[in-house]
């Protein structure tokens, strides 16, 4: 069997020849099929005619319901056509020549073989035009437990490429200390708290001094080629960071699936799309920064919780070039609860609010490129969408109560209905095309996510950090409802309507619109309602299998004796 | 979850509780109300007419003057009255008509009201059977409203129901049910009804209680159900604690 080694001896070097070689990769082929170009025309015809009859002037209803109506639909269809734009500028493979001849030329081969290291890729001494280079990995760590730590600094030790790995430990841990010792990682605990991982990251920065520098959470383990598919950007000057998608390992819970889907547009068509507007922003981790361009931004952005877009803004206004390629190199989590969940939308939410509140990216004052300011509005407003649900979710309560409808419906529910259709069922065949499979979890979670969203605007307005109402320690039993308050009172309102809706209806003695939606909306909140009741009753139990042993042991040994029958 | 965050859970849906049960109790409301897709006010009329043709001579009134029941309206010049006058076919006095002194026709008013229309001035010649004058009866008004009702609407129209007339200066009066024509276009009750009252008086809130005024007539529907009775409970009940 050939090892790295042997493959590197006897693989042609492909800048070296003339050949033909495919411009595009596998990766990004369904973003150049015609039938989604197709799909995405159909889909944009789709919106435009929803457009059109939502604002014609002859539909409009009673003006609260309408105006709700209106406000969330813009937003959506404003950011659906944006999307859909981005995810048709997604066919492009930003690995040009210079990429491939870096790569070709990575390793010294002479020097390979003089050191005796054919057989330990992690020793190899990169080089990028024909000059060494050094690459610090970080591992920001904050309380994880041990084994998680453990596979991720074990596989970045391992990456093939010569490196220094530092474990980043903000969770003050000695055994994670004695864990990187014996990893052969090394150790960095710093004093002080502040700026959470930016301020970590920025603490390591004044400790480890290489060229360029990876950023791993604790939860990601890297693939071995990690750095040999990433450094080689780096030949070009311009680029600042090389980021990679974040890969989910975890997709056995509802909020997990719906979590990682919703993602996986964003890491196969959004980013790359970016990539073409050179607006591809840094996720804060699988990334690789090269250190003078991190230098000339004064490090990583430590004021706000969201210091990946920030510091990408900052880069891209300093002129810098970001690449990002879709292919897999770390695998880790994503939130399987409502409360990791809750906490990483919010925190999320409130970094794109924040731009949009205090870093307008339109502003003549910002040095960004029309591209540039386009993709930074979607990012900053991106978020709105998830509030658009709360609006929507008003309009047939309204309608239940007070008889106010948001379209004076002349035409038939049929009709209406294809104008419907027109925009979301074309939505969803896109993301079906796109992504080869549909996952209701993730309309599940988009559907109810709204009181996150709101939290994150108003908090990003007020500037105030979210305090929670929880006890216990980490990792102790926490019930997800106490994330989740705001679910559960609209689910409540909700189902009293459609109980409502539906006596009114009897008593009218004909079938209403508001209150078919007002149900399946129920039933939306009721399906989240039903998962967080499922995972609260699943950790309870973890929790007292755990206890048990510790507190009742010995009782019932004792008691045990004498009941023999038992 | 902690005790605070139990609590605050426990408010919220209280407090959803609250405004569902409001909100419900406002549905309930307007459900027992039907709004009247065109409402006026209109009042019983009666046209003035001479039975012989002549020349008007004389016109005593004008319109808006008050008239009382006997009181002299035209004057005629009629050549076929002095020839049915020689002749003895004529009588002198009808409760419509007299006979002066000239042998001129004198047109009275046949009933209390107002002048509302006059068609014919002095000087005019007017043939037989023509009309002269409209009078509007006195203490005629009444509200003509039109209903779009559902078939369970229309079944919950009581036969005396009360009805709030919303006047154009927001002022209400309540009057009642005491006519109903039906007719049923595409599956709905298209009902006009035909409401009276007391309080409909000529001239009241600055005149705007008269015939012709375009009103919204508010009908009220039989509504009992669980949600009136729960609310009505609740009614009594919060009365009898704040006496």
């Amino acid at each position: 069997m050939a090892t790295t080694f042997d493959k590197l001896l006897m693989e042609p070097r492909r800048t070296e020849q003339i050949s033909i070689k495919p411009t595009r990769t596998a990766e990004n082929e369904s973003a150049q099929s015609p039938s989604l170009m197709l799909l995405v025309l159909l889909a944009c015809a789709g919106v435009i005619i929803y457009a059109v009859f939502l604002l014609n002037p002859a539909n409009r209803g009673d003006w609260l319901p309408y105006t709700l109506v209106l406000v969330a639909e813009s937003v959506l269809v404003a950011h659906a056509l944006l999307a859909m734009w981005t995810v048709l500028s997604s066919g492009h493979d930003p690995r040009g020549f210079a990429f491939h001849h870096a790569q070709d030329r990575l390793y010294d081969l002479a020097e390979i073989i003089r050191d005796g290291t054919e057989k330990d890729p992690p020793a190899w001494r990169m080089y990028l035009q024909e000059w060494p280079i050094s690459v610090d990995v970080f591992i920001t760590t904050y309380g994880e437990d041990l084994d998680t730590i453990r596979r991720t600094t074990a596989a970045a030790v391992a990456m093939q490429g010569r490196h220094d790995t530092w474990v980043l430990d903000d969770g003050r841990s000695d055994e994670v200390r004695d864990l990187a010792a014996e990893l052969g990682a090394r150790y960095i605990r710093r004093l002080s708290s502040n700026g959470a991982k930016a301020g970590n990251i920025n603490h390591a920065l004044s400790i480890a001094k290489g060229d360029f520098f990876v950023i791993f959470d604790a939860d990601f383990v890297p693939l071995p080629q990690f750095l040999h598919e990433t450094v080689p950007f780096f030949a070009t000057d311009d680029v600042a960071f090389v980021q990679t998608p974040q890969v989910y390992g975890n997709l056995d819970t509802v909020i997990s699936k719906g979590a990682g889907y919703m993602q996986s547009v964003f890491y196969k068509f959004i980013q790359p799309g970016r990539n073409r507007f050179n607006a591809a922003f840094s996720v804060g981790t699988n990334v690789i920064y090269r250190r003078t361009a991190a230098d000339s931004v004064g490090g990583i952005y430590s004021d706000s919780k969201s210091e990946d877009v920030w510091t990408s803004l900052m880069l891209h206004e300093k002129g810098w070039r970001t690449v990002y390629i879709p292919t897999e190199l770390a695998v880790g989590d994503t939130p399987e609860t409502v409360e990791a969940y809750t906490k990483q939308q919010l925190r999320w939410a409130t970094g794109g609010f924040e731009i949009m509140l205090t870093h307008n990216p339109l502003s003549p004052k910002r040095n960004l490129t029309m591209d540039q300011r386009l993709q930074y509005l979607v990012t900053s407003t991106h978020y709105l969408t998830g509030i658009a649900p709360l609006l929507l979710i008003l309009v047939p309560p309204l309608q239940i109560y007070f008889n106010l409808t948001p379209m004076n419906l002349t035409i038939t529910p049929i009709t209406w209905l294809l104008y419907y259709a027109g925009f979301y069922v074309m939505q969803i065949l896109v993301a079906f095309y796109t992504l080869g499979s549909f996952r209701w979890q993730v309309l599940l979670l988009a559907a109810v996510s709204f009181p996150i969203y709101t939290r994150a605007l108003i908090n990003a307005i007020f500037k105030k950090d979210q305090k929670w109402h929880v006890t216990g320690q980490k990792g102790a039993y926490r019930s997800p409802f106490a994330f989740m308050v705001p679910q559960v009172l609209f689910f409540q309102l909700l189902l009293i309507t459609t109980v409502v809706g539906v006596w009114k209806d009897l008593s009218n003695g004909y079938p209403s619109l508001a209150v078919a939606w007002n149900a399946t909306n129920t039933l939306i909140l009721g399906g989240f309602v039903v998962t967080a009741w499922r995972e609260g009753h699943r950790a309870r139990a973890t929790a007292k299998a755990q206890r048990v042993p510790r507190r009742d042991h010995a009782p019932v040994l004792a008691t045990a004796l004498p009941g023999g029958a038992a | 979850m902690t005790w605070t965050s139990r609590i605050r859970l426990l408010a919220g849906m209280v407090l959803v509780l609250a405004l569902a049960a409001f909100a419900t109790y406002h549905l309930n409301q307007t459900r027992g109300v039907a709004v009247s897709d065109s409402a006026q006010i209109l009042a019983k009329t009666y046209g003035v007419g001479t039975p012989y043709a002549g020349l008007v001579v004389d016109q005593l009134v004008d319109i808006g003057d008050d008239v009382t029941t006997g009181d002299p309206l035209f004057v005629i010049d009629s050549a076929t009255l002095q020839y049915d006058v020689k002749n003895g076919f004529a009588r002198t006095s009808t409760e419509a008509t007299q006979i002066d002194a000239d042998g001129r026709l004198v047109v009275l008013a046949t009933g209390d009201g107002v002048v509302t229309e006059i068609a014919s001035e002095r000087g005019t010649f007017v043939q037989s059977a023509t009309q002269l004058a409209t009078v509007q009866r006195a203490d005629t008004l009444y509200v003509q409203a039109e209903y779009t009702l559902t078939p369970k609407e229309y079944a919950r129209v009581a036969d005396d129901a009360t009805v709030t007339v919303v006047l154009p200066n927001q002022s209400a009066i309540t009057v009642h049910v005491s006519e109903v024509k039906v007719e049923t276009v595409a599956g709905a009750a298209q009902a006009v009804l035909i409401l009276s009252g007391d309080s409909l008086e000529d001239g009241a809130q600055n005149g705007l209680v008269s015939a012709g005024t375009p009103v919204t007539a508010e009908l009220q529907l039989e509504n009992d159900g669980l949600v009136t009775r729960t609310a009505d409970a609740v009614k009594t009940y919060v009365g009898g604690l704040f006496g």
